[in-house]
């Protein structure tokens, strides 16, 4: 009010209007990118007792059709890929979205953690063994080879030797008497190995049931920097905690409301602690970099360090070892 | 480039224009998914080169005038003598055809890949648009 009796209406318009036009701008534009070919990209794991993982993707670029069709178009159907344990070398099997019924696309979606949608509408496949005869075994060196698309892509993981924490615990961000805050993090102490280079990557999984009566977390999710490696903390032992992960791009009301990133009083916890292996380290901690650059001005435009030769990608051997956690402070 | 004209002893117009080669940036060129989540690769490092920067400033300058005449009050003459305070008007524009340089530009994406409502798009920043000046210059 007194603004307006100092100053006329006209003025605080031309004013207005000045600053509108004289000021910085930020606009759309259409950038004429270079066009690199296509890589494939890699995502294996195999851990501790379990046969290994493969899923194959390729690259689009930056600016290409962004519908569903267009993404589900970048999974790789047909490949031929072998893993040699040292002492075999075995040819995985492929098993696709195509194979799998309707009423069970849900279940695979929970377990794979792909999204529903996309499993219905590409034929997604996965490489791995079926028997027993090819489970992770600590200690072990695996070597991964892939060919597709006229292209072949080598790697070399091994799973390491599992270190367990010490304890793992849950404790309120904002503990009483100045709140009566329900959501903390967990926290975990680690004796770390007196021999350097190990490295770690944290996975949580809430079992307790949500409001659909189902597991709240249908599979385990690692926070984003959900890695660490034993440079600055070799042969010590620690308290760390960790925020909880989600699900990329999730909707859950959890996922968007104030309980994002936290867990909460009443939650029951598996914490799924894996020892990595160092390069494996550099693969996550560049994703989790290149992840959270992602359309920020200040971004660091890096690219991630893959372990796979001639593509992108990690094929990573974990070493896990489990944890329950009750969340009552 | 800078061009000069000096139309009189009061009026000066003068014209800069400036031009440099785009900056170099490291800029996405392919994305892909790990674990769900969108990456991107990048060019090697200043593999891309923004738009060139160039601008046209303009200005005019009225020059005031140096002496005065003064009447002697005893012998009734008058005199020429330089002023005290002497001061000239300028007047300017700053990025006369309002180019819109490049300050930096950046990648924004939103939306969900799941669904179809995922939207990549480049922005670009520009700092100074069109900006006239006037400034009053003395000196005494």
């Amino acid at each position: 009010m007194e603004l307006q009796v100092l100053m006329p209406r006209q003025a605080i318009a031309a004013i207005a209007a000045s600053v509108l036009l004289f000021a910085g701008c930020s606009k759309e534009i259409t950038v004429d990118l270079p066009a690199p070919e296509s890589k494939v990209v890699v995502e294996g794991s195999i851990e501790t007792g379990q046969p290994p993982l493969v899923f194959l993707t390729r690259t689009q670029g930056f600016f290409a059709p962004t519908s569903v069709a267009s993404i589900a178009g970048t999974f790789i159907s047909d490949a031929v890929v072998t893993v040699d344990d040292g002492t075999s070398t075995y040819t995985l099997t492929r098993i696709c979205s195509s194979m799998v019924p309707d009423s069970l696309i849900d279940e695979v979606a929970a377990g794979t953690g792909i999204d529903a949608n996309l499993l219905r509408a590409a034929n997604i496949c996965a490489w791995t063994f079926l028997n027993n005869e090819l489970l992770g075994e600590e200690g072990r060196t695996y070597r991964l080879r892939v060919e597709t698309e006229g292209r072949t892509l080598t790697s070399v993981t091994t799973i390491p030797n599992g270190v367990a924490l010490d304890s793992a615990w849950f404790k309120l961000d904002n503990p009483p008497p100045s709140t009566n805050d329900s959501l903390g993090f967990l926290w975990g102490r680690l004796s770390d190995p007196d021999t350097a280079g190990n490295a770690y990557r944290w996975f949580a999984r809430r079992i307790n049931a949500g409001a659909d009566g189902q597991p709240k977390d249908s599979r385990f999710i690692s926070p984003l920097f959900g890695v660490f490696e034993d440079r600055y903390i070799d042969g010590l032992t620690l308290d760390f905690n960790y925020n909880r992960g989600n699900v990329p791009y999730s909707q859950a009301e959890d996922d968007t409301n104030e309980e994002r990133g936290y867990f909460k009083r009443g939650d029951t916890v598996v914490v799924k602690f894996s020892s990595i292996g160092l390069r494996e380290f550099r693969f996550f901690n560049s994703f989790a970099n290149n992840a959270t650059s992602q359309g920020d001005i200040f971004g660091n435009p890096s690219n991630i360090r893959s372990n796979i030769e001639g593509g992108l990608g990690v094929w990573v051997g974990y070493a896990p070892r489990f944890r329950t956690v009750v969340c009552q402070p | 480039m800078v061009a000069t004209y000096e139309r009189s002893k009061r009026w000066t117009f003068g014209a800069a224009f400036v031009y440099a080669t785009g900056q170099a940036v490291t800029i996405p060129v392919n994305r892909y998914f790990i674990e769900g989540q969108l990456v991107s690769e990048y060019t090697e490092r200043n593999g891309f080169r923004m738009a060139p920067f160039h601008r046209l400033d303009l200005s005019a300058t009225l020059n005031g005038h140096e002496t005065r005449e003064k009447k002697d009050p005893v012998t009734g003459e008058t005199k020429v003598v330089p002023k005290k305070l002497v001061s000239s008007w300028s007047f300017g524009v700053y990025n006369a055809y309002n180019r819109q340089n490049p300050y930096f530009i950046y990648f924004d994406t939103n939306g969900n890949p799941n669904d179809g409502s995922f939207q990549v798009v480049a922005k670009q920043v520009s700092l100074f648009s069109i900006l006239p000046s006037i400034t009053w210059n003395f000196k005494f």
